[in-house]
């Protein structure tokens, strides 16, 4: 199971990142929510990025201390922050934001520098909340692929957008 | 410091590039909440009364409230407090996007400005982090590409950024603040302020928290309000369609401003509705953070001069003034219209109602051929409005003598013009018309800010919302209280939406779902503040109504210091004595003073001057307020 993101449904509301830090981190701070959206103000699209849970994860295969499993039960691919030492190493494979310069500007897995915690989404133990209180279904909490849905490769490609403050342009909405 | 406020406050001076930061006091908080409230009580103690509102000592307040934030839904939004440079009154315009909420994560529960920089500049405020940047480079540059440039430039495209265009640049007394592409702080002329400073734009950037004081009690009562908000047949109609559903109720009722407001039905109502907008152009739906309405819809035109445009926006009141108010019914022109408002950072409103102004004096010829030089200002001209919009923006020709507003133009003219001058204390009237809507014709004689409609609209008669006026009023103000066509309990229903109004624009939360469609009131905003505050006492409605008591006579207070009293609440001569010709409210017009009269009495306001009396002022705790005024001999005796 992962969380299936869905552009065109998204409407940049963010209700998902305050719920992501409201249940990790028990407070409104949208820095340290699991899931970020992404907006492109002149297509006036919104693209939300979250670990996609890969079958072969770079982070869980190149982290030193095998810190970072996978959940047999939700498939998560789960951080140990007690066995992790912040190297860094699972941020720099990680393919979303593969080209980024800083490793800060990473999304679907990062170090938070002041706690030194790893943030990556660990599917809140089978109930994503993002997904709960989204209020448009742009996120599905799904095993099967669905309908216009974000692949790893076109998040990538959104966030590099992002970065360099190019526009994104996806077809419009349905408008429901 | 009480728990949801971030418990700072951010002062920036432009003339010495100093900062400071104060603790907010949580005795204001107290007393003010937060938001337009707390700014309320500040802009009052800080500007000295008469100065320029385009001077140094001119300040602009960016405000949060202690909802800012939070998950709680319309949470998102934030306002700029001022004084007007369009009306030399009290200004305040509200905001969406996500630039609250992020100055609250940054650790701000205000960003106040000072002075003046000598150059063009450009603040960013990255948590702790103040810095001054050259804006030369974004000087000039429309309000897209420069936020754009700026989140790049900076590194910081999380952040989000306050931008002006050239309108304020060029002084437009009408020129908004630009928030997140197409988000705008419309009204009462902020962008100009803000252009009169030098500063073209503020990013934020926060990676802090907000807290609250009850998280477990919150979070119950969070998520009960967005299934409330998700339940709601008007808010599912709305998520589709945005505001533009308005188009039609206006049309029913005879309250759809048209050629000047000469008219309150348009024969093309039905090319500008929400469905032909939604079936031939929509694009994509947008919301402001924590809102699950996306009431902003984006729009495409695929074919025309404007193929290939894709916009944010119009709400139904760009709609009206782009379209119905100036007899334009072709959608790419008025999406074109919105756009250039967007991109240059003008109020829609104003613009266009100054566009609906100017055409009515083209009628009248009014205007000679050497002032409109090669503008063609006749109804309904699509490439005219368009003209007008660059010309204003670019203060050329004409432009230049509309981009002071409709109320200096028509004093400039003379008596000739004034019955066509569509304002209220210089600021022109949005998409209501008080003949058809008879509490609105209150709201808008008497609103802090000139003719405004989102501090205290009564949607029960125009909406004839009967179960919930009821509820709120009691039954036996049926069925006169929602019958839009008579005086009788408007006084009253605006005082109550007026006072709740005020404490939701501390929370601050979005005027959606709570005045329309009405899903929270004020029992909801007791909840959410002692939930979110851990202050017992706002649990109380009685409280929270004399703190919106309060809130409203400090503002009103701020404009009786300026030299207003009540023969500045007055309506255009054409709501009181012209009746409409035609539609649903046919022979309609306001009988004004009467419901002044029991509006006053309801504040404690003097009825002669409209000004709060001693006593009243005391009993809200607005002593030192009423010293200063007494000081004065502005009191009345």
């Amino acid at each position: 199971m992962r969380v299936a993101v869905i552009p065109s449904r998204c409407t940049g509301c963010r209700v998902c990142e305050l719920v992501c830090s409201e249940v990790h981190e028990g407070t409104f701070q949208p820095s340290k929510a699991r899931i970020q959206v992404l907006s492109f103000d002149e297509t006036v699209q919104d693209v939300p990025v979250v670990c996609q849970q890969c079958v072969d994860a770079p982070c869980l295969e190149a982290c030193p201390q095998e810190a970072i499993s996978r959940d047999i039960k939700t498939n998560a691919v789960v951080v140990d922050q007690e066995l992790c030492i912040q190297c860094g190493t699972c941020v720099s494979v990680c393919v979303i934001g593969l080209d980024a310069v800083d490793p800060q500007q990473k999304l679907a897995i990062r170090l938070d520098e002041k706690s030194q915690m790893l943030l990556k989404c660990d599917l809140c133990d089978g109930d994503p909340q993002c997904v709960k209180f989204c209020p448009t279904e742009a996120l599905i909490f799904t095993k099967k692929p669905v309908e216009g849905e974000f692949s790893v490769e076109e998040m990538m490609e959104a966030l590099e957008y992002f970065l360099q403050q190019k526009e994104l342009s996806l077809p419009g909405q349905e408008g429901k | 410091m009480y728990k949801g406020y971030s418990g700072k406050i951010l002062r920036i001076n432009l003339s010495n590039l100093q900062t400071q930061i104060n603790a907010t006091s949580p005795d204001l908080a107290r007393r003010f909440i937060g938001g337009t409230g707390l700014a309320g009580y500040l802009l009052y103690q800080e500007i000295p009364q008469g100065i320029d509102p385009l001077g140094p000592s001119n300040k602009l307040f960016f405000c949060t409230g202690p909802a800012t934030g939070t998950i709680w839904p319309t949470a998102g939004r934030m306002a700029v407090v001022s004084k007007s440079p369009l009306t030399g009154i009290w200004a305040e315009s509200h905001v969406g996007g996500h630039l609250g909420p992020e100055m609250k994560y940054a650790g701000y529960d205000f960003i106040i400005i000072e002075g003046q920089a000598e150059k063009p500049t450009v603040l960013s405020v990255v948590d702790q982090n103040v810095e001054f940047h050259s804006g030369k480079p974004y000087w000039g540059q429309n309000t897209l590409r420069a936020s754009k440039e700026i989140r790049k430039e900076l590194e910081q495209q999380h952040g989000h950024v306050a931008v002006i265009g050239p309108a304020g640049e060029n002084l437009v007394k009408f020129s908004a603040i630009m928030v997140d592409g197409a988000r705008a702080a419309g009204r009462t002329g902020l962008g100009a302020v803000m252009g009169s400073k030098n500063l073209k734009a503020i990013l934020v950037r926060g990676t802090g928290s907000v807290d609250v004081a009850d998280p477990q009690q919150f979070k119950s009562f969070w998520e009960e309000g967005h299934q409330r908000v998700q339940e709601n047949p008007q808010a599912l109609e709305m998520r589709k369609y945005g505001t533009a559903i308005l188009v039609a109720t206006k049309q029913n009722i005879g309250e759809l401003p048209t050629y000047n407001h000469r008219e309150g039905v348009y024969e093309g109502w039905d090319r500008i509705s929400a469905e032909t907008f939604h079936d031939y152009y929509y694009h994509t739906s947008r919301a402001c953070g924590t809102c699950r309405l996306a009431c902003k819809k984006a729009f495409k035109v695929d074919e025309g001069p404007y193929k290939g445009l894709i916009t944010e926006g119009p709400e139904y009141e760009g709609i009206m003034a782009m379209g119905s108010n100036v007899g334009i019914d072709d959608i790419p022109t008025i999406l074109q219209a919105q756009h250039l408002c967007n991109e240059y950072g003008l109020d829609v409103i104003s613009a266009g109602c100054t566009a609906a102004f100017l055409m009515e004096l083209v009628e009248h010829d009014l205007l000679s051929e050497d002032e409109l030089e090669e503008l063609d200002l006749q109804w309904g001209n699509n490439n005219g409005l368009i003209q007008l919009m660059h010309a204003i923006a670019q203060r050329n020709g004409l432009g230049d003598m509309a981009a002071e507003g409709s109320h200096r133009i028509a004093r400039q003219i003379g008596s000739e013009a004034e019955p066509y001058d569509m304002t209220v204390k210089g600021m022109e009237i949005s998409g209501q018309d008080g003949r058809a809507h008879r509490s609105m014709a209150l709201g808008h004689a008497v609103a802090a800010r000139g003719a405004d409609h989102l501090r205290n609209l009564v949607t029960m008669d125009q909406l004839a919302y009967k179960d919930v006026a009821a509820e709120r009023f009691g039954e036996d103000k049926l069925p006169d209280i929602c019958d839009p066509y008579v005086e009788t309990y408007k006084a009253l229903a605006t005082v109550v939406t007026e006072k709740v109004y005020t404490i939701r624009d501390s929370l601050i939360v979005c005027w959606y779902t709570c005045s329309w469609p009405p899903i929270f009131w004020i029992e909801d905003f007791a909840q959410l503040l002692t939930s979110v505050t851990g202050e017992s006492a706002f649990g109380s409605v009685e409280e929270l109504m004399q703190i919106g008591a309060r809130l409203v006579t400090l503002k009103r207070c701020f404009n009786v210091r300026e030299g207003l009293t009540r023969k500045d609440d007055r309506l255009p001569r054409r709501f009181t004595h012209e009746p409409f010709p035609s539609g649903p409210s046919k022979g309609q017009t306001v009988n004004l003073e009467p419901m002044l009269d029991e509006y006053y009495s309801l504040y404690g306001w003097d009825l002669t001057t409209g000004v709060p009396t001693k006593e009243t002022l005391d009993s809200l705790g607005l002593k030192e307020i009423a010293k200063d005024l007494s000081t004065r001999g502005l009191l009345p005796s």
